[in-house]
Parts: C-alpha cells; sequence; structure tokens
C-alpha cells in the first residue's frame, strides 16, 4: 500500500466500502419465519371424516403435537425446514471439516435455534427470531487435535477464525446462511475446558454426528 | 467462494462503542447488533457494504489477550479487488482512525507469532513480526 507521491492515489477501504453499496446495495433486513416450535393456538373444529381415514380433528391434533414438541424432541433446530435439512448441513460440515484435515469428535448446533429462549447469560430470555430480524445459527465442532488458531482461555475457536484458516469451512458458512437465509458459521471448542467455560452442553445442543 | 481474513484490535471503549466506531471510519452505515453463541459476549456487530461484510467482536484467544476485539471481513473471491489487498486497505483505515492493529501470521504448539501494523511517514503500511509465548494447550 502506498500512498504514491508520484502515481495515482490508492482508493482508501472507505471509498471501496461506498463504491462496493451503491453497486450492490444491502438488502433490507427481512422479518424471520415464524418459528415451527413456537406453540400456536389453534381452535378445536368439529370432527369430521377425512380421507385418510382419520378425523380432520385428529390430524389437527398431531398437527398441534408437532408444533408444540421442542427442537430437541423433534431432533433439529429452529431454523431449518425439517430434520432432512439439518442432517445435510451437518453432513456437509463434517465433510468440509474432513476436507480439511480436521477429525472431529462432535458435530452439531447450540444457542437459542435448540433452546428456542436463549441461555446465554448475556441475553438470558431473547426468544430466537423474536426480532426483527432472523436469529443466528451457532453451530461448532470439538476437534480432535490442534488447529491453525489459537483457543480463547475457555476453549473455543471463534468461528472467524476458522474460518480464516479453513477456507471450505468458510465456504460452508456461506452456503448454508443463504440457503437458510440468516447467519449461520462453525466455531471449534477444545474436548477438555476449563469449568465456567461457555462450551455447549447436551441441554443447549442437538449434537447431530458424534458425542460431547 | 467467500474469504475470509480477521485482524484484532486494541480500543479502551467497550465493544459497542468500538464497532460503531470501526464502521464510521470504514464507511459502513448499514451494521446491526447480533446475537450469537459463537462470541464470548453473546454479541457481535456486523455491517455489510454490498458484497463485502464486516464484523466486529471481543476477543479473548490466546497470544492476543492484547487485542481485545476481533475484525473480520469477508468478499467474494469475484470482489474487484483481493481479499488482502482489502485488508491492507482496511488495516490503513483502522490506524489512521487511531486503532492499533496485528494479526496471526502463524500459531504453534506455544507459540503466536504475529505482525503488528503502523504507518511510516508517507502512509505506507509497515508491518513488525512479534512472536508471543501462549500456555501450551491440553487437548
Amino acid at each position: 500500500v502506498s500512498s504514491g507521491d508520484t502515481g495515482p492515489r490508492k482508493l482508501t477501504f472507505a471509498e471501496i466500502a461506498k463504491a462496493a453499496e451503491k453497486a450492490n446495495p444491502s438488502p433490507k433486513p427481512k422479518l424471520p419465519p415464524v418459528p415451527t416450535a413456537v406453540p400456536v393456538a389453534t381452535p378445536k373444529p368439529a370432527p369430521t371424516t377425512a380421507g385418510t381415514g382419520k378425523t380432520t380433528c385428529a390430524l389437527q391434533e398431531e398437527e398441534k403435537k408437532k408444533k408444540e414438541e421442542t427442537p430437541k424432541e423433534r431432533g433439529y433446530p429452529l431454523g431449518f425446514k425439517d430434520k432432512a435439512q439439518f442432517e445435510q448441513c451437518m453432513q456437509e460440515l463434517k465433510d468440509a471439516l474432513e476436507k480439511e484435515g480436521i477429525a472431529v469428535s462432535a458435530v452439531g448446533v447450540r444457542g437459542s435455534s435448540v433452546t428456542v429462549i436463549s441461555n446465554n447469560p448475556n441475553k438470558r430470555g431473547k426468544r430466537f427470531d423474536g426480532g426483527k430480524k432472523a436469529s443466528d445459527i451457532d453451530a461448532f465442532f470439538v476437534p480432535k487435535g490442534f488447529l491453525k488458531c489459537s483457543p480463547s482461555g475457555g476453549g473455543q475457536f471463534r468461528d472467524d477464525d476458522v474460518a480464516e484458516e479453513y477456507p471450505a469451512i468458510s465456504d460452508w458458512n456461506q452456503k448454508w446462511s443463504e440457503i437458510l437465509n440468516r447467519p449461520v458459521a462453525a466455531a471449534g471448542w477444545k474436548s477438555k475446558v476449563r469449568k465456567g467455560s461457555h462450551k455447549p452442553t447436551a441441554a443447549d445442543s442437538i449434537v447431530q454426528i458424534g458425542a460431547l | 467462494m467467500m474469504p475470509t481474513r480477521t485482524v484484532c484490535i486494541r480500543s479502551s471503549l467497550d465493544l459497542p462503542q468500538t464497532a460503531n466506531r470501526v464502521f464510521r471510519a470504514l464507511s459502513i452505515e448499514n451494521w446491526e447488533e447480533r446475537d450469537s453463541d459463537n462470541h464470548p459476549d453473546g454479541i457481535y456487530f456486523r455491517g455489510t457494504a454490498g458484497e463485502l461484510t464486516v464484523k466486529v467482536s471481543s476477543y479473548d484467544a490466546l497470544g492476543f489477550e492484547d487485542y481485545p476485539f476481533l475484525i473480520a471481513i469477508l468478499a467474494p473471491s469475484t470482489f474487484a479487488l483481493g481479499i488482502d489487498e482489502l485488508v491492507d486497505l482496511m488495516v490503513v483505515d483502522l490506524l489512521k482512525a487511531g486503532f492499533e492493529v496485528a494479526r496471526r501470521v502463524k500459531y504453534t504448539r506455544g507459540l503466536m507469532e504475529r505482525e503488528r501494523f503502523s504507518l511510516d511517514e508517507s502512509s505506507n503500511l509497515v508491518r513488525t513480526a512479534e512472536k508471543v509465548a501462549v500456555p501450551d494447550e491440553d487437548l
């Protein structure tokens, strides 16, 4: 980088950012979809016979039960359309980790997409997709060996550090952020962490591959 | 392809105030606070300028205890400038805004190799290599 005493002046980052925004304006925040696991009160209709042999009342009861299941009970976090999509997402993360030579003991998702209401001490009580913007999906993995970035004292490898050092994981973040229309990123956690660490637990995560 | 690069900054302000100053320095007007369990405070700040994304968050990685904030930049590989050139330009703007800036070069067991940035009299970027001993990791 040079200020260039004789040649043409180089653009600054701020000028490039302005030009990038002008050429491709950032989309305005979209309202998130209604979470499928949030209980919805439905009026009880009069029972009538449906083609399946079940009454519409029975079918609606099944649907209501499905809606009342927590993400852990149904086996996939909020933000995914179904279990198959979640399984594909996690398998692709595992594939990206393998491509980068990272062996793992666990891959999953944690946070309010699993618990619906956040357990994080800094934002306790906040609901997934409860604001005007779609909430993040926080994926994680537990590597068996050392990574090319340093962990925090609490044993976490930050998602941005991981993305920088391992392009296949950066691409996975990008691909699934586009599919799910919200930020998606994978952070790493050491298998052994000090007491008081914010490592994913069985209570606040869905482990799709391996175990914590 | 969406390469990511990170730099660390020193700031005496808290995270929201630091993020505000960073986005102002980089002329990124479209930014917001977001919740995420992948970040130490449960929050981070995310700004976009067209195809560019810049994230600001607290940082507590070994070897960077003296740089408490992380800035990540993401740019598609089709962007007019390469990601490393963008990082250099971003660092210049951050230094001019008064931040101290450093980045990881290589991390190996027990040692963080990093570079600290500064500007010379002609506003050229100067890199100074540093080695910081870090506690040995247990697996």
